[in-house]
């Protein structure tokens, strides 16, 4: 068999027996590693739905925190306010985030734009929101909004793990097939189109505003669905938390792990860095800063050794064609 | 400072070791099979915004630890020794929620700290959901026991507390000077820490009567405190209360000092500027300010000395302030296992509610006793109010506790630069 | 309103918006000759000041002059972080170059948490508490040195760059890098030395800072995202735009202060970045990049 092949091949093994192994986790662990699991899947999810804005459209986003606090503070503040459901609420979360994404959007692309300026502004805009979060009293302001516990479906809220579990894997499941769908659509090759070359894109009769912005609202309102889920899965949300810019760049490095431009990049992305991370933590937390210093150290080797993150440069190496269409690819 | 990260392995060859240590050497025990070592878990910040203060609660409950194992452990426990797993939150709920799952697998049934507002409220929800008991060693945010929740206690003061206190002492030395006190300012960082405090001072200037000139809440951070201080110049209230971190504290003291800003007294909310370092640091810019911190060099505090001077061999420097919190906080838990013999929570609990310790007894160096309410709280806790003077710290109030006069009005700039 | 608040707000906010310049500069050179936004400018900014930090507690040397020792060091710095860490992805693609420059500022700051703690340090010149009296309004000494040592080195850095060879190398690699290379110009050893002196620039921001601001490993990031505003304000890669970008920015914040809640002041800042970036993306000076 050709190294092509073979790589492909197994890769599509590997992941349905990794989703197997998920999907039976449940049964033979304890609650600890269901949180880390939940939290690496969480992350996983994060970073996929930036990654269509990102790394399909080529729009790099600092801000994408922003869309996951609207998501839970929606929720949060009509379940509080006005006993709404988080299952109604969270459709309400995802659209309040992908509001302030065609927000956001709309004023970056309408005004053109790009690279660094995209970044900086997103970056604004995240700061402005954590201010402005942190001022609005009827939203909790500085104290933060805590959900007091009571174990119902209807409020989202279980004793143990396991439901909440189940649910962000779907979630992952949903965003992986989302993000298949979008790789072998038009859509998704006009998206990728843009990012090679936005000029020439244009020059080609594409309507780069109306794509990027349609990327910009799924990536947002997506996002924001999962917002609700860290809101009554944690149970309190705060701006400093929920808004803030280092979230946002959490996010990000995910994807770079794992693979921008690839739908399941996001997903090994977050399995490589939490381990990485709780070890970093685990041996060096005790000495102030040297696990962070270190977490510096490996951002940096990442980027300059595998900058397209694992799974991309594992498919280039292994030369495999830009997916076409008509391809059935998992990858 | 330790932490563990390897679940289940690592503590079960310690406790092995420990447990064969102990039948080597023939610890005593009872006769129903109890555990040689009680496992309690401790989730503060070592790394994130603010550090530093975990560290100096953290030493405090480590020689609270040695001392009560020196002793002979927990003696209605069959001698059980105590042992902290200690964690590290790192200011994010999610990892202090992922560490507090981590000592629930390992049996803990007793969580102590946290000490941020935010992590606190997190942590609380999962205890109580989880039948842990989470004791408060220097957590002071009021709403923590307005929850509702059985799982939680705190022996020391609370934010409320805190600012009665400040206010009382202001009472009292406005009746010694018959200087009165009409106007009122508040400076304070705008996360629920300093919101709180101003919600606090709102509720006891309203009380005297006294009005609010200034309201100034800011983002932690400052780059620049000239037009704070401006405004309170303009407002010129007769005196200021001040909540801020230490970095934005010191920003705030030299502003003060170069725009030769004026006020009658300023009573400040934290302890981190009555560090001693800070002191000689800002030199007399720090002069005259009030805060609440206990000593542990005051002569009134029974038994504190001797604190102080283990303390001091073994961290070489006086013990601080948030370390007297941590080592009282397990003193306390101390007094409770004893007198529930087991380290069951709901057990604990009760034990919690049907305590009394007067100040001097059973390790309780402070100047009030310790017993708890059914919110958990122990209402009898109050704070020592000191004041910087000539550079060093002084205790100003209770008056009975007053190694000085409180300087009110502080004298004029000239006198002081 | 109050006369007092308006003279002090613009007095105060022209020596913070110096402040300000002062940081912006060294951003704004290296993004207009390396293209890449340098996201571990408060990091170095923080490593020069603890360098003057310990020169002042040690050695006794006003962290005014100490920039002589300090502006070498961090030049090295930043040369030597550009040809490991930033070199082998110049032809990347522009995130990328971001992301290794969070890499590289986390790097630093908690390089310098772990070797001397997190603690807050403080230092007291003997001039800390001098004031200059101008009817109510008082000006610090210290912070209007700094303010005049920030007109300098704009100052100095413009006529660096206008009339020394390798001044004017950096500016040919700004304007058209591969015009640069096919003149003959080893575009490498500049982009090196840009990064250097971006950092140096800002290493002599911090000292400049530490007589009245307070040391801690993290102080950078309360002065990196306003650097960012004033850049892009000034129009990207032009520093007379990011020194009057500075002062504007500075300005605003002050006088905001006045009718805002403190609570609010940042979004004076961030309101005019988000204006600019609408309106007049080339910023200030309309240099388009």
């Amino acid at each position: 068999m050709k190294p092509t092949t073979l790589y492909f091949s197994f890769s599509k093994i590997l992941i349905l027996v990794a989703f197997l192994f998920l999907l039976s986790l449940p049964f033979y662990t304890g609650s600890y590693i269901l949180h880390v699991v939940i939290m690496i899947l969480f992350f996983g999810y994060l970073g996929a739905c930036w990654n269509i804005l990102a790394g399909y459209a080529g729009q790099i986003s600092l801000g994408h925190a922003i869309f996951l606090g609207a998501g839970a503070y929606t929720s949060t503040v009509l379940f509080l306010k006005a006993g709404v459901s988080p299952w109604i609420g969270m459709w309400a979360g995802g659209i309040s985030g992908m509001l302030l994404g065609l927000f956001v959007g709309y004023l970056t692309f309408r005004y053109g734009l790009k690279g660094h300026y995209f970044i900086l502004a997103t970056l604004a805009f995240g700061a402005i929101t954590k201010v402005i979060a942190l001022n609005v009293e009827k939203i909790g302001a500085a104290q933060g909004l805590i959900i007091p516990f009571k174990a119902s479906f209807a409020n989202f809220q279980f004793v143990g793990k396991t439901f909440y579990y189940y649910y962000i894997l779907f979630m992952v499941v949903g965003i992986v097939l989302i993000c298949t769908a979008i790789e072998r659509s038009r859509f998704g090759q006009i998206l990728m189109a843009i990012r090679e070359d936005e000029d020439a894109a244009e020059s080609l009769g594409v309507n780069i505003f109306r794509y990027k912005l349609f990327a910009m609202i799924i990536s947002s309102f997506l996002t924001a669905l999962a917002g609700t889920f860290y809101a009554f899965y944690i149970g309190y949300i705060h701006p400093d938390t929920l808004f803030t810019p280092f979230l946002s760049i959490q996010i990000t490095l995910i994807p770079i792990t794992g693979g921008m431009g690839s739908v399941f990049g996001p997903i090994v992305g977050s399995f490589i860095l939490s381990p990485v991370s709780e070890i970093t933590r685990g041996f060096l937390g005790k000495f102030s800063g040297l696990h962070l210093m270190v977490w510096g150290l490996i951002i940096m080797l990442i980027v300059i050794l595998i900058p397209r993150g694992i799974i991309v440069e594992l498919q280039h190496y292994f030369r495999k064609p830009r997916p076409k269409p008509l391809e059935r690819s998992l990858t | 400072m330790e932490t563990k990260k390897t679940i289940g392995r690592r503590s079960f060859l310690e406790m092995l070791g420990v447990g064969l240590g102990a039948s080597v050497f023939g610890i005593p025990r009872s006769g129903t099979a109890q555990k040689k070592e009680m496992l309690l878990g401790s989730i503060l910040p070592m790394t994130g915004g603010d550090p530093e203060p975990g560290y100096h609660v953290f030493n405090g409950r480590t020689l609270a630890v040695e001392k009560i194992n020196a002793e002979g452990g927990i003696k209605s426990m069959g001698g059980a020794k105590i042992k902290f797993i200690n964690t590290d939150h790192q200011g994010k709920p999610e990892v202090a929620l992922a560490e507090a799952e981590r000592l629930a697998t390992q049996g803990v049934k007793i969580i102590t700290c946290p000490f941020m507002s935010g992590i606190a409220l997190v942590l609380g929800q999962f205890c109580e959901k989880n039948r842990i008991l989470l004791v408060l060693t220097n957590c002071v945010g009021y709403e923590l026991t307005q929850q509702g929740w059985k799982y939680i206690t705190r022996h020391h003061f609370n934010n409320k507390i805190n600012l009665q206190d400040l206010f009382s002492s202001l009472d009292d030395v406005q009746k010694k000077t018959g200087d009165s006190i009409k106007t009122i300012g508040f400076l304070y960082e705008n996360s629920i820490w300093g919101n709180t405090a101003a919600k606090f001072s709102k509720e006891e200037s309203n009380k005297r009567g006294w009005k609010i000139v200034a309201d100034l809440s800011y983002p932690m951070g400052l780059t620049d405190a000239t037009m704070l201080v401006t405004k309170l110049k303009v407002a010129n209230p007769d005196v200021l209360m001040s909540c801020s971190y230490v970095a934005d504290n010191i920003l705030t003291m030299k502003t003060m000092a170069e725009k030769r800003y004026y006020v009658k007294s300023i009573i400040s909310v934290g302890s981190g500027m009555m560090s001693p370092s800070f002191v000689t640091q800002l030199g007399k810019a720090a002069e005259y300010w009030v805060g609440s911190a206990p000593r542990a060099t005051h002569p009134k505090l029974p038994g504190i000395s001797q604190v102080n001077e283990a303390y001091q061999k073994r961290f070489g420097h006086g013990m601080p302030d948030l370390a007297m919190l941590g080592y009282h906080g397990v003193m306390c838990l101390r007094v409770a296992l004893e007198m529930a013999g087991t380290d069951d929570p709901d057990k604990v609990r009760q034990a919690y509610s049907k305590m009394y310790v007067p100040p001097g007894q059973q390790e309780n160096h402070n100047h009030y006793p310790w017993k708890f309410d059914e919110t958990g709280q122990n209402p009898e806790a109050h704070c020592m109010v000191s004041q910087i003077v000539d550079g060093k710290l002084t205790t100003v109030w209770p008056l009975d506790y007053a190694e000085k006069d409180f300087v009110y009005p502080i004298p004029p700039w000239e006198k002081r630069l | 309103m109050n006369s007092e608040l308006l003279l002090q707000g613009i007095a105060s906010g022209l020596l913070i918006g110096g402040v300000y310049a002062l940081v912006a500069i060294g951003l704004t050179l290296v993004y207009g000759v390396l293209n890449i936004i340098n996201f571990a400018h408060g990091a170095l900014l923080v490593v020069g000041m603890y360098a003057s930090y310990f020169l002042f507690t040690y050695f006794g040397i006003d962290p005014y002059l100490s920039v002589f020792v300090v502006i070498p060091l961090l030049f090295i710095i930043g040369a030597l972080s550009q040809k490991i860490v930033i070199n082998p992805l110049m032809n990347a693609p522009a995130h990328i170059c971001v992301f290794v420059t969070i890499g590289l500022g986390y790097f630093l700051e908690n390089f310098l948490a772990f070797a001397w703690s997190p603690e807050y340090r403080n230092i007291e010149v003997s001039y800390a508490r001098s004031i200059l009296s101008l009817g109510e309004v008082t000006i610090p000494v210290t912070r209007l040195v700094t303010f005049a040592l920030a007109v300098f080195l704009t100052l100095a850095l413009y006529l660096f760059l206008k009339k020394t060879d390798i001044g004017k190398a950096i500016r040919a690699c700004a304007q058209e890098k591969d015009a640069a290379v096919l003149m003959g110009i080893d575009t490498k050893k500049i982009f090196a030395i840009t990064f250097g002196i971006g950092a140096a620039c800002a290493g002599a921001a911090g000292a400049f800072i530490l007589p009245f601001f307070y040391l801690g490993p993290y102080v950078g990031h309360t002065f990196l995202l306003t650097a960012f505003i004033v850049v892009v304000f000034g129009s990207m890669g032009n520093f007379w735009g990011a020194f009057l970008a500075g002062l504007i920015i500075g300005l605003g914040e002050s006088i905001g202060e006045i009718f805002l809640p403190s609570a609010m002041k940042e979004v004076v800042s961030l309101s005019i970045f988000i204006i600019v970036l609408f309106f007049r993306p080339a910023g200030l000076m309309g240099q388009p990049r």
